[in-house]
């Protein structure tokens, strides 16, 4: 693929980020093709993470702050699989397989707890087999513990419950997951631009050959070239892509969460029935997160908070910890996810489960867009390799993705000015 | 005000009609800066973060402010509300601003102004990081200090310019000392920074750290217990301690006599082993 010419006012190859932190991990000594991923949630910063190992030259544009959207406000849930079991194991599997991969790379933003599955009816036990069968399946250990050991486990459970299931769940932070894989791409040369609105395509055509953004710490308009461009806006996917003419069939599908003050359990703590809503508690450092529900929305700033969903995500926490009922709510919020609508034809091999990428080029005949959209946090990894992948045919390059090995850099280390020249950093605000 | 108040049955909530004044602008800008007066009309029960939300949605886009957890976990949100740092996530509108009332909105003070709303947090990671013990890890779990930034733009010495180690960095060095988990700098510069000139000697005690910390970590109350502990030679001794026998385990007893005000965090879940996976 031939390389397009000099930006107008920031040329992306010749500007380098973030000046290496002793963790540069990049194959070969020269940059290849250029890349703007947009937006820097999970999905973008596990792509721009991936696409630098590979050893492309990797610019990240996101509208706000890293994680302050989707991902930022998720459930924090590091999946085993569980939730998945029964019904679709190929999404067990590969959450089991993420899991994994997630507490070797990034420890330090996991908390490593594990998760219950617990019974509180007889419907409940009656999954049981079924639940079983399925964690086998897709090799996800189980542990079924008797209503007094679950009981000492977690104090606070309800006291009607007859078994549990432990599980490998865990609990990740998003904001700090994201920020240990946008440090580890500053640390590898991703110039990583935050507050940088994506405004406009820059199109030869219908092919897409860079982004016009404008910069909400400059104050200014820029147009930014490359060899691809990468849509990862999640449920803003579909108007991003529509500037340049292709279509994301994503709808934003919202889901209320309710943060109560008080860490009520150590683990995980899933309701044993087929997933519904309001039927989990993860608790997240001092605070226990119910969730959620799902409906579909067009509002994204804010995303609604309906009240009657409030009540029931404490009515329906308080079946799994009673207590949950008379614990004060310390916030209650709302999410909304890129659900891919439809059954569509997606681009063959990068199909898994739960995301899926456009090549635009292939499908709408705008070459040079890629998007992807849906999937979760827990697998944002495996979704970056997939998109790397693509990549790779695209530009006629073979390069193994090595980011399951890869340790990530520490949270702390991610730099918000870091794609910004030295001076004026050290201004206060007056 | 919390949005639990309202129950099912109870009238609609009401709305606020107000003008919120934004500090808009930055070192980078052509305009430095300038004050800024939005209109809006919004649910009382509305936190600043949606009202900011709302705002860059349906008003200015243009808006730049940092948010991600929404429910006071992630620290990205701390910014100064009618002049106290708040964490707009867990603040309503209704918390802050009567009919007709004016609500302003202002960056950090002390930390590097990026833009508009938002301030860099940088320097409190890096000396958290030269300071803390592991960070924020206590025992498996995330916890205490969020790192928000609050009780640096709080604190009247002043932020990270001026020489000042700060206040939750100062709390993360008592916690590194009394669980004996090593910080990054290692035992020997620990003590030097925090007995050194900008350490917690330069403290005010004006409390206005504990005041405006959303995490209940108390910095001020660390200070002084850092102060007795080095004034005692107990931190010399703990620090030798965890020195000679490496770095303890997470969540072992602290050593040498409890502290004062008791071991950090002493309201978390305490490790119990590990999982097993």
């Amino acid at each position: 693929m031939p390389r397009v010419g000099v930006d107008t006012d920031i040329d992306v190859r010749l500007i380098q980020s973030t000046p290496g932190r002793g963790l540069v991990q990049v194959v070969g000594s020269s940059h290849l093709e250029s890349i703007i991923v947009m937006g820097a949630g999970s999905t973008g910063a596990a792509i721009a993470h991936d696409l630098a190992l590979r050893g492309y030259l990797v610019t990240l544009v996101e509208r706000g702050e890293i994680a302050s959207g989707t991902t930022g406000r998720n459930h924090a849930l590091l999946h085993s699989g569980g939730r998945y079991a029964v019904k679709d194991p190929e999404a067990a599997q590969e959450c089991m397989r993420e899991n994994q991969i997630l507490r070797r790379i990034c420890p330090g933003v996991i908390e490593q707890v594990g998760g219950l599955f617990v019974a509180i009816d007889e419907e409940d036990e009656a999954y049981l087999v079924s639940f079983l069968v399925g964690c086998a399946e897709s090799g996800i250990p189980t542990e079924v513990i008797g209503r007094e050991e679950a009981l000492r486990l977690e104090p606070e459970l309800n006291p009607a419950v007859r078994l549990a299931v432990k599980v490998p769940d865990g609990v990740f932070d998003p904001f700090r997951l994201v920020a240990s894989f946008v440090a580890t791409a500053q640390a590898n040369g991703v110039r990583v631009l935050p507050f940088c609105r994506v405004v406009g395509f820059v199109q030869d055509g219908r092919g897409v050959s860079g982004v016009r953004v404008v910069s909400d710490i400059r104050g200014s308009a820029m147009e930014l070239k490359a060899d691809l461009v990468i849509n990862a806006t999640g449920p803003w996917g579909g108007k991003v892509a529509e500037m340049a003419g292709a279509r994301v069939p994503v709808m934003p599908s919202a889901g209320v969460m309710v943060a109560l003050d008080r860490r009520l359990s150590r683990r995980v703590v899933n309701r044993l029935r087929k997933p519904g809503d309001g039927d989990i508690i993860v608790p997240q450092r001092a605070t226990s997160l119910i969730g959620t529900t799902s409906w579909t929305v067009d509002e994204l700033e804010p995303v609604p908070v309906p009240r009657d969903h409030i009540i029931k995500m404490v009515e329906e926490g308080a079946r799994l910890i009673p207590a949950a009922r008379h614990t004060p709510i310390k916030a209650s919020f709302s999410s909304a996810r890129p659900l891919i609508s439809g059954n569509l034809e997606s681009d063959g091999r990068e199909v898994s489960r739960g995301f899926q990428i456009f090549d635009h080029g292939a499908r709408d005949g705008i070459p040079g867009l890629v998007s992807v959209s849906g999937g979760k946090t827990t697998t944002s990894r495996a979704m970056a390799e997939h998109v790397g992948n693509l990549i790779g045919r695209l530009t006629g390059r073979d390069i193994p993705c090595r980011t399951a090995e890869v340790p990530l850099a520490p949270y702390y280390q991610y730099r918000l000015l870091g794609g910004l020249p030295e001076a004026r950093r050290e201004a206060v605000a007056p | 005000m919390t949005k639990q108040a309202w129950k099912p049955g109870a009238p609609a909530l009401e709305t606020l009609s107000f003008t919120v004044r934004l500090r808009r602008g930055g070192p980078w800008r052509p305009l430095r800066h300038r004050w800024q007066n939005f209109a809006v009309t919004v649910p009382a029960d509305y936190t600043v973060v949606e009202l900011l939300e709302s705002i860059k949605g349906h008003q200015d886009p243009s808006l730049a402010f940092r948010h991600s957890c929404h429910h006071g976990s992630c620290g990205t949100c701390a910014m100064k509300v009618n002049g106290l740092e708040r964490l707009t996530c867990v603040t309503t509108v209704a918390d802050v601003v009567k009919e007709g009332g004016h609500l302003e909105v202002e960056p950090l003070g002390h930390l590097p102004w990026v833009s508009d709303l938002v301030a860099d947090a940088a320097p409190l990671f890096d000396n958290l990081e030269a300071l803390g013990p592991g960070h924020v890890r206590m025992n498996g779990i995330f916890a205490g200090c969020i790192e928000c930034g609050a009780c640096i733009s709080a604190c009247p010495i002043g932020g990270p310019r001026s020489g000042y180690v700060g206040p939750a960095p100062l709390a993360a060095a008592r916690d590194a000392l009394v669980t004996g988990q090593a910080p990054g700098l290692g035992w020997g510069l620990l003590l030097e920074r925090v007995d050194g000139n900008h350490g917690v000697w330069q403290c005010h005690t004006a409390f206005e750290c504990s005041r405006a910390c959303p995490a209940d970590v108390d910095p001020a109350g660390a200070i002084i217990q850092l102060r007795q502990l080095l004034a005692s030679g107990q931190a010399k001794s703990l620090a030798g301690l965890a020195m000679s026998r490496g770095s303890a385990p997470a969540g072992a007893p602290a050593a040498g006599p409890a502290p004062a005000g008791g071991a950090p965090h002493d309201h978390r879940p305490r490790r119990e082993g590990g999982e097993g996976w």
